[in-house]
């Protein structure tokens, strides 16, 4: 059940993200939904089924588009299990934790990019590919993480009242109390 | 214990990254490729022809009100053309009367074409690739060139069962090699990320080498990929700094709103460290 509705979501995500999200562009940068997706997801759940679902996002990338087959998959994986590590006991309908983590993981992401495609060709002047790409998308995915957030707990709330949860969806409170 | 055991899981699931990078490095995971393709390409096909049915009707809305003086201007254009034709006709026919002297009348074949539309763009800002709806069952193969109306839009560097991946113009790992039409100047045309954004490529030239603003860019005979003669751009402006020029070029295709594209499905390969070998 979960398996099948996040497989669909994430098709469903790249191919809008292909088609659709270019219509978007500011001063060409587009917000890369499938990273807010991962991040997202691996706050929603933990850090084994952040990498999971990171890996499989990032395999369907490198089937179409790739430096070389496999790339995108390892980062994928590697951002959603690291984001899915720490804060572990912060609210999860809270958004700052996301945010934060939305904030850093894009920087994370675009420089572990610019440093395997970007400088390993001897493109060594990070500053300004700094100001011209990796702060306007972390600007940008910012504001597109919110709304995507909403429709992701919602639906992952669902699923969980579905599926008899191994991890309580209130543990939060119970420990608290 | 659950905590070793994840470890355990996470040390494994790397040594099958690594294992899947060399592999998909050397090798094209056919089935994977061809499974998932069939689902998604049909998919971005529609949606991406529903966008510019969308897009095609808010423009012609638009565009309503200017069309008569369009047609005005193109009337014009047509009779300027067609006495421009008329005279390269009869240049054709000389040009074809000596070609014959010199025996060299197949120096410029027609090409081989495929009209394909371009179905999705990629994901990263960094890069400027996108997927075509033609593949290996339309002869379409890695290298060949792609062109658009108005010149060379990139080449292959992907070919699926039914889509391609194809490496624009200005995109910061293309490199071609262009020469100037006016002086023969030889050069590197690359594609340079700090550029993307206003559609301009720069290209590299020697010291010494004549070039002028204006001058017309065409590939070069010493294209590994691409056949001679395909026009690339316009200089735009020239920098020169210690022992190199470099020019900004505009390239005639517009890459922004690009939808239909040429491929040529002929494989242009050359290897041109043999020619340099026969050379000594």
């Amino acid at each position: 059940m979960r398996i099948v509705i996040f497989l669909f979501i994430i098709i469903l995500n790249f191919i809008l993200q292909t088609t659709l999200l270019s219509s978007l562009a500011l001063n060409n940068i587009v917000p890369d939904t499938s990273l807010i997706l991962i991040i997202l997801y691996a706050r929603l759940r933990n850090d084994t089924e952040g990498f999971i679902f990171g890996f499989v996002t990032g395999l369907l990338t490198d089937i179409f588009f790739s430096p070389f087959f496999g790339f995108y998959a390892l980062l994928g994986g590697f951002i959603g299990y690291f984001a899915g590590k720490p804060f572990r006991n912060f609210y999860r309908s809270n958004l700052v934790t996301p945010l934060l983590l939305i904030g850093f993981g894009t920087f994370i992401y675009e420089y572990i990019f610019y440093f395997f495609n970007f400088l390993f060709r001897g493109k060594v002047d990070f500053f300004s590919y700094f100001t011209s790409l990796i702060f306007p998308e972390i600007i940008y995915n910012l504001i597109f993480s919110i709304f995507i957030y909403k429709i992701l707990f919602y639906i992952n709330f669902k699923i969980e009242c579905i599926e008899k949860p191994k991890r309580k969806i209130f543990e939060d409170i119970e420990t608290l109390s | 214990m659950k905590k070793k055991l994840n470890t355990i899981l996470l040390f494994f699931l790397a040594v099958i990254f690594i294992a899947i990078l060399s592999v998909g490095y050397r090798y094209k995971v056919e089935p994977l490729h061809k499974g998932v393709s069939f689902v998604i390409i049909p998919i971005q096909k529609s949606i991406t022809e529903v966008k510019s049915f969308i897009n095609t009707k808010i423009n012609s809305y638009k565009e309503d009100k200017s069309l008569k003086q369009t047609i005005e201007e193109l009337n014009n254009e047509i009779t300027e053309l067609e006495i421009e034709n008329n005279r390269l006709k009869h240049l054709e026919k000389e040009n074809s009367r000596l070609a014959k002297l010199l025996e060299t009348a197949d120096s410029y074949p027609d090409y081989n074409k495929v009209t394909s539309k371009v179905i999705a763009k990629d994901t990263t800002n960094w890069y400027n690739t996108f997927v075509i709806d033609k593949g290996n069952k339309d002869g379409v193969y890695e290298n060949m060139p792609v062109l658009a109306s108005g010149g060379l839009v990139g080449k292959v560097i992907k070919s699926g069962h039914n889509y391609s991946e194809v490496l624009s113009l200005i995109d910061d790992r293309s490199s071609v090699s262009g020469i100037s039409v006016r002086s023969d100047a030889l050069g590197f045309v690359k594609g340079d990320y700090k550029l993307i954004n206003q559609n301009l490529v720069k290209m590299e030239f020697d010291q010494n080498a004549n070039i002028l603003e204006g001058d017309e860019i065409v590939t070069s005979h010493l294209s590994e990929i691409f056949p001679f003669g395909i026009s690339i751009g316009i200089v735009n402006a020239i920098e020169s700094s210690n022992n190199m020029k470099t020019a900004t070029i505009i390239p005639f295709v517009d890459f922004s709103h690009l939808d239909t594209v040429l491929v040529i499905t002929e494989n242009f390969e050359k290897d041109l460290s043999e020619l340099i070998d026969q050379e000594n």
